[in-house]
């Protein structure tokens, strides 16, 4: 009777994560059994019903890390050993507590062994994102580890060293991770003028955009003029946002004002986009930094011939297919996210 | 490093000599050098004068002057300005000849090599003549025969003539323009002449180049940041052991904002910095101190500006309701602005801002006062012009600061430690000369 065959994704992780720590400066075959069981634990980890996608920091010294944090704050919570079973406690105890700006943090010790905890620090508008952050610490060991799309865990080091770990059977290829969101969002400030405010709030879109498509589950994002979207037959079918959600007015405000009630209005205009992208449809941007329409669905105009290569995928993949076709004059540029992270940006060719 | 032979090199000075002697008292002579004024100007100043119209004179002379002083200060780019001066609020938006006080646009200048010490103390001295003169106009109260009087219509046109109306340009020293040039374009070395220089040069200018430095470091991109992150990592640990608090936070603070603007290159390098010299401890939890720092400012800008006593009330009043936990950044800068209105002018104290001078002054704990006396006090000219001078403010801060009961022995700073034992002791000559010395210190150049 032929042996049934199991495979799993174990050795293949283990290999790769055992080479980023040594690339980050560390060799310890606790540490790799661990966070091999942490990323398989965080895919979806979920407590009560309810799913927790905290991100985790994992260091050697978590002290000399959050001093560089300004106005970081921890709270330990327990001590375990470092071997794969403990993943489950630590998340037990800290996920539920890991959210919004919270995370978790787990420090090894000489021992070893393993304090766990959670950790904040001030994270306004324009503040450094966490994996950029921990970037300013290469004097020691420390290790993002976060979920960035609902089958992808990334790790990431303070050396700038990453590793992707997409649990499809997606080809590796079509994962790549590019510049896709941040030249998305490049597109979507393109019709600021130019100073000094405008770059720094396209580098807070950026971090915008790539926080809350990290969140969604995929969807397919416009950059259009209004006018634009308006004679385009195949994107009739939407929700025109009226007032347009103005991210640029509302981050100037905070720039300008640095009130509290600014903060709290830039703030709930990222709430709105973050509920907009559970919706189904696309979005539509304008190049101002504005969202002006939602739950806009692509209705192809002529039927498929058959002349034409059907694109691989779901109805989102072959609706982006679609909308790539409309591009050009005024129809800056589309960006598609899929539920495996596999994320693309076409813009228009520019003849001029 | 090594500070006992010191030999208080100048690593910048102002380039152009004075085209009017310190003896010239002729008024066509000093006029017709004004070459900034346009002829028919030159011609109305010199008939004012034999008019005796002093006051009229001199404030159009005091107004061109600080004016051009500040439109030369522009020139170096708002965000320097907002770096020397530790000034958070100024932004690149900031109109420069509103945003800084005269007395901030004269110590500028003077630490930028653009006025000698010697004439911006008495470009001082001028602005608070001029001030009080303009703003007492139309005072039945004073007296007839209180007027400007010549010598001091003269001194003012003489020193403004000899500072700036007389320069063909105004610009920063050209040693202190290489400097900050050299800084983002070159890696010094231990042995390079501008560390050296640094090296045996008075306290200010090691404030100035590190504040050069935080401002290079906050502006510069590609091969320049490179310059200046390794410029930073070799300078700053150089001098961490001689600077002052207010300085250890200026750094920090710089680190907080970059971390908070998101600037990750600035922040790598300032990172290396405050980890070489265990420095984290000078990084604020928050940016609540730009907020103290910005009304700190308006009040120092209310006390030195026109019509004092009726401008302080307002922002000492803001000040004062921010509340008592004021950041360690700001610290310093509060405690200034309080102090200046506490102690008043030589004219006297504004009445309606003193109980929210007294109110910010009384919620500082020992502590707090000795890292004043410590760390600020010694280069606060501000302060110590105060305390030279004598009079009112003197009189003032013998009464405040001797209540206080502060042991001197608690002072590591020893100018700061003469100062408390002449004020315990109301000794109003000694506290005069001890400040009179610092002053002396601050502009031994």
């Amino acid at each position: 009777m032929p042996n049934p065959k199991t495979i799993t994704f174990r050795s293949q992780i283990t290999g790769n994560i055992a080479d980023l720590i040594q690339d980050e400066g560390l060799v310890c075959q606790h540490t790799v059994d661990f966070l091999c069981a942490l990323a398989g634990n965080l895919l979806q980890y979920r407590d009560e019903g309810i799913e927790f996608s905290p991100a985790t920091l994992y260091s050697t010294h978590i002290d000399d890390v959050l001093n560089s944090f300004p106005g970081s704050v921890k709270y330990a919570i327990g001590e375990v050993e470092v071997i794969p079973n403990t993943v489950k406690k630590i998340l037990k105890d800290c996920a539920p507590l890991a959210k919004e700006n919270w995370c978790i943090y787990i420090e090894r010790t000489e021992e070893p062994r393993l304090r766990y905890g959670i950790f904040y620090y001030n994270t306004l508008p324009t503040t450094l994102p966490l994996k950029d952050a921990i970037m300013v610490c290469t004097n020691v060991l420390c290790i993002l580890v976060a979920k960035t799309s609902p089958s992808t865990i990334e790790l990431t080091g303070s050396k700038g060293n990453a590793l992707s770990m997409v649990f499809s059977t997606t080809r590796e290829d079509r994962v790549i991770i590019d510049n896709s969101i941040n030249d998305f969002a490049k597109d979507c400030c393109s019709g600021i003028n130019k100073q000094e405010d405008s770059l720094v709030f396209n580098k807070y879109f950026s971090h915008l955009l790539n926080r809350v498509l990290t969140e969604s589950h995929g969807t397919i994002l416009i950059c259009c003029s209004m006018a634009r979207l308006q004679e385009i037959v195949e994107l009739q079918d939407g929700v025109p946002l009226e007032p347009r959600l103005d991210f640029f007015s509302a981050f100037l405000a905070y720039r300008n004002s640095n009130s509290a009630e600014s903060l709290m209005k830039l703030k709930s205009c990222e709430e709105l986009l973050s509920g907009l992208l559970m919706c189904d449809g696309t979005i539509v941007f304008d190049t101002s930094g504005s969202v002006t329409a939602y739950r806009v669905f692509y209705r192809p105009n002529t039927p498929n011939t058959g002349t034409k290569q059907v694109a691989d995928g779901g109805a989102r993949r072959r609706a982006f297919e679609g909308i790539k076709d409309l591009l050009g004059d005024g129809f800056e540029s589309t960006l598609f996210r899929s539920q495996d992270g596999l994320t693309m940006h076409a813009r228009k060719v520019d003849n001029g | 490093m090594d500070n006992s032979h010191k030999q208080n090199i100048v690593p910048w000075k102002p380039s152009a000599p004075s085209i009017i002697t310190d003896s010239t008292t002729s008024i066509p002579t000093i006029a017709n050098a004004a070459l900034q004024l346009r002829e028919r100007e030159r011609k109305q100043v010199i008939a004012n004068f034999q008019a005796g119209h002093y006051d009229v004179v001199t404030t159009f002379v005091w107004q061109r002057t600080i004016a051009l002083l500040k439109k030369q200060l522009a020139k170096l780019g708002n965000e320097f300005i907002s770096e020397l001066l530790q000034r958070p609020d100024i932004d690149n938006n900031s109109d420069i000849s509103s945003s800084i006080s005269e007395g901030e646009a004269l110590s500028l200048a003077r630490d930028l090599g653009m006025l000698t010490p010697t004439q911006a103390l008495r470009l001082s001295h001028s602005q608070e003549i001029v001030n009080h003169f303009a703003s007492i106009e139309g005072d039945d109260a004073l007296a007839a025969d209180e007027t400007m009087t010549p010598e001091e219509a003269i001194s003012c046109l003489r020193v403004c003539t000899q500072g700036v109306l007389g320069q063909e340009t105004i610009s920063v020293a050209e040693d202190f323009a290489a400097f900050r040039r050299n800084l983002e374009s070159q890696t010094f070395t231990i042995k390079s002449p501008e560390i050296v220089r640094l090296q045996q040069s008075p306290y200010f200018f090691i404030r100035t180049a590190i504040s050069v430095l935080l401002t290079v470091l906050k502006s510069g991109k590609g091969a320049q940041m490179e310059h200046a992150s390794r410029n930073a990592l070799l300078i700053i640990p150089m001098f961490w052991d001689l600077l002052k608090k207010p300085e250890r936070w200026q750094i920090g603070q710089a680190y907080a904002v970059e971390f908070n603007e998101g600037n990750k290159e600035s922040v790598k390098a300032l990172h290396a910095v405050l980890l070489a010299v265990k420095g984290f401890d000078y990084v604020p939890e928050n940016l609540r101190s730009n907020t103290f720092t910005r009304v700190a400012s308006a009040v120092i800008a209310a006390h030195q500006g026109m019509n004092n006593f009726y401008n302080e009330p307002g922002p000492m009043k803001e000040l004062a309701n921010l509340g008592s936990s004021i950041p360690g950044p700001a610290l310093a800068n509060c405690i200034t602005a309080s102090l200046c209105v506490r102690l008043g002018n030589h004219y006297g104290i504004s009445w309606d801002a003193q109980n929210a001078a007294n109110q910010v002054l009384n919620s500082l704990s020992t502590d707090r006062w000795i890292y004043y006396l410590d760390d600020r006090l010694e280069y606060d000219e501000i302060i110590l012009y105060k305390l030279a001078g004598g009079g009112t403010p003197l009189k003032n801060w013998i009464n405040l600061v001797s209540g206080l009961n502060i042991d001197h022995k608690q002072l590591k700073s020893k100018s700061a430690r003469q100062i408390v034992i002449g004020t315990n002791a109301k000794d109003d000559s000694k506290v005069s000369q001890v400040a009179s010395q610092c002053i002396k210190k601050i502009s031994n150049t």
